[in-house]
């Protein structure tokens, strides 16, 4: 397979967020600002290509019996590992994150890439397959952060000093938006709009 | 039974180099993280003591001694002028309505509260978040530290501070961890 | 807290799902029969409050007590998934039918958020043993509640006509969603 068509696997066709619907606990919870949102695409897309990496090199040391709690030990050091210097380099993004940080380490989609692909695959293509989930990880979440903060509280990156108060201040914000309710159900129209998008992409 | 001795030994293996590569990545981090939180407690506590120009901390095994007896003290500081010591600084940690509130307070050597700062707490956001806002730390400036600090409406006596309609608890708590440096500086520092 | 609070907690004002977002694959995976969320709720809740008590005991005596505290996700994922291996030996062996009712939801468990952030919450809020339990069985609770109630709202929507684009999962998202909503009723009640 060609690595350009790996990396857009995984950013549109096998969409992790919006086409497998895995790793759905984390997409909802840390979207109510794109800040959040984008940290933690970074985060998740460290972790797979670090842990795809890793394992794609070990993939003829380890014994298939016991390749998932092999997996798990090398994905849970790289959470921890991107933790440790969140906490040390970027602590307000730490703190906004919590316990969603070590919850990556059961986050399917890195699990699932490092059984289906990276264990059989050489480094290389595994890189670049961490790279595309990642990516699609990340600008589903970005996406639906956008919705949810501008919704919900009628700003746009919010946190970074660049914050735009988009509708001016007599606007009333839909706070129901970045309520845990507006994620579940800003997520199922999402995931809606894409589905119909890439439909029709296919009839054609 | 010889092959599931091997696996084992194998996944061993795997969680000792693990570990390893975690503790060497926590020698490197855990000095920065320590470091930066003294000097975000520093930061705020040379907003309260405008003059000072250092702070040294306590003695350890007094710190140690304060720690046993006042649950709520985490850090304990002097504030220096040059030689002379112009108060003392608390970073506190006490029981929010959500998790836990650091609050980091100053007192002046006459016995009077140079300032108060909330640091981190997860309180409920637009009704508990209000103990971070001006109105209510500034509450606390130039109180006495002789008595318990109480929560009122609208404060006027020596011993009263604000208390934000709507969330008693949050007030209360930071209450609890003031209180905790206002015992402090009285039972070790007060002359 | 006292632990009627932590119980009312769990299970209605901060409930895992819809609160804290945690469990949401099972969550939305098993819920397209009511039978089926039925036998993830009960391996779930055994797993949970078992987890619980080990992953405190280990935190308490061994992590906190030599200072590597920063092996916690680690540690606790690799005895939940043992854990859970555990079981369904253990299962498989003593009891055929109940291994049968619940034995394919286990390996699905390790992977279950619910289960590793409960056993972190447990430790982050410094909870005592007796706490931990109290915790761990009302997000139990909790989590079989939002799973049986998706269930019966989803048996329902396969009779319904719902547009082509929201069919399957989104649809499911967004009840899950108005669910969230009758939640947030509950809110203040601690």
């Amino acid at each position: 397979m060609k690595l350009s068509n790996i990396l857009k696997n995984g950013i549109i066709k096998d969409n992790p967020v919006l086409v497998q619907l895995v790793g759905l606990c984390s997409v909802l919870a840390v979207t109510t600002t794109m800040v959040n949102a984008f940290s933690m695409g970074m985060a998740v897309t460290a972790v797979l290509i670090g842990a795809n990496v890793v394992i794609s090199l070990l993939r003829n040391v380890i014994p298939s019996k016991i390749r998932i709690p092999a997996f798990i030990v090398v994905i849970a050091t790289f959470v921890t590992i991107i933790q440790m210097f969140m906490q040390a380099f970027l602590p307000p993004i730490y703190e906004a994150l919590g316990i969603f940080l070590p919850l990556i380490v059961v986050n399917c989609i890195i699990l699932a890439r490092a059984e289906s692909f990276a264990y059989k695959n050489k480094v290389l293509p595994s890189v670049v397959d961490g790279l595309g989930n990642g990516l699609g990880y990340t600008l589903a979440v970005v996406a639906l952060a956008t919705i949810r903060e501008l919704v919900g509280a009628g700003t746009l990156f919010a946190g970074t000093g660049l914050e735009i108060n988009v509708f001016g201040d007599k606007f009333q914000p839909a706070a129901v938006f970045v309520a845990p309710a507006g994620a579940f159900i800003v997520l199922g129209l999402l995931i809606g709009v894409f589905n119909t998008m890439t439909k029709k992409k296919a009839t054609n | 039974m010889k092959e599931t001795i091997k696996l084992g030994i194998v996944l061993l293996l795997f969680t000792a180099i693990a570990g390893g590569v975690l503790a060497v990545s926590n020698n490197f981090t855990a000095p920065i993280i320590a470091e930066r939180e003294r000097q975000e407690s520093l930061a705020a506590f040379y907003d309260m003591f405008k003059e000072a120009d250092d702070f040294i901390d306590v003695d350890e095994s007094l710190l140690e001694e304060i720690k046993a007896n006042n649950q709520t003290i985490r850090e304990a500081y002097e504030a220096k002028k040059g030689d002379e010591t112009i108060g003392h600084a608390f970073k506190v940690v006490s029981t929010g309505f959500d998790g836990d509130i650091t609050t980091v307070v100053g007192v002046n050597t006459d016995g009077t509260i140079s300032g108060v700062k909330v640091v981190s707490h997860t309180e409920t956001k637009g009704i508990g978040t209000r103990i971070e806002g001006e109105d209510f730390t500034s509450s606390f400036v130039g109180k006495a530290t002789e008595s318990e600090l109480m929560p009122v409406a609208s404060p006027s006596a020596e011993n009263e501070v604000l208390l934000l309609s709507g969330a008693t608890v949050s007030t209360k708590a930071v209450l609890v961890g003031v209180n905790g440096a206002r015992e402090a500086f009285m039972n070790y520092f007060a002359n | 807290m006292n632990l009627f609070s932590i119980i009312i907690s769990t299970i209605f004002v901060n409930n895992y799902v819809f609160a804290r977002f945690l469990g949401i694959c099972p969550f939305l995976g098993v819920t397209n029969k009511m039978e089926t969320a039925t036998g993830m709720g009960v391996a779930v809740t055994f797993v949970i409050t078992l987890s619980s008590a080990i992953t405190w005991a280990i935190q308490k005596y061994i992590l906190a007590y030599f200072g590597i505290e920063y092996l916690q996700t680690i540690v606790f994922i690799l005895v939940i998934a043992s854990l859970v291996q555990f079981v369904e030996l253990v299962i498989r062996k003593i009891s055929p039918a109940l291994y049968s009712a619940m034995g394919v939801f286990l390996p699905l468990i390790t992977t279950n958020c619910v289960v590793l952030g409960v056993a972190i919450l447990n430790v982050q809020e410094k909870y005592n043993l007796i706490e931990t339990l109290t915790n761990a069985i009302g997000a139990s609770i909790g989590f079989f509640l939002a799973l049986i109630l998706l269930a019966g709202v989803r048996e329902k929507l396969e009779l319904s006509d719902v547009p082509e684009a929201l069919q399957g999962f989104p649809i499911a998202l967004i009840s899950a969603g108005l669910m969230s909503i009758a939640f947030l009723g509950f809110a203040g009640l601690v």
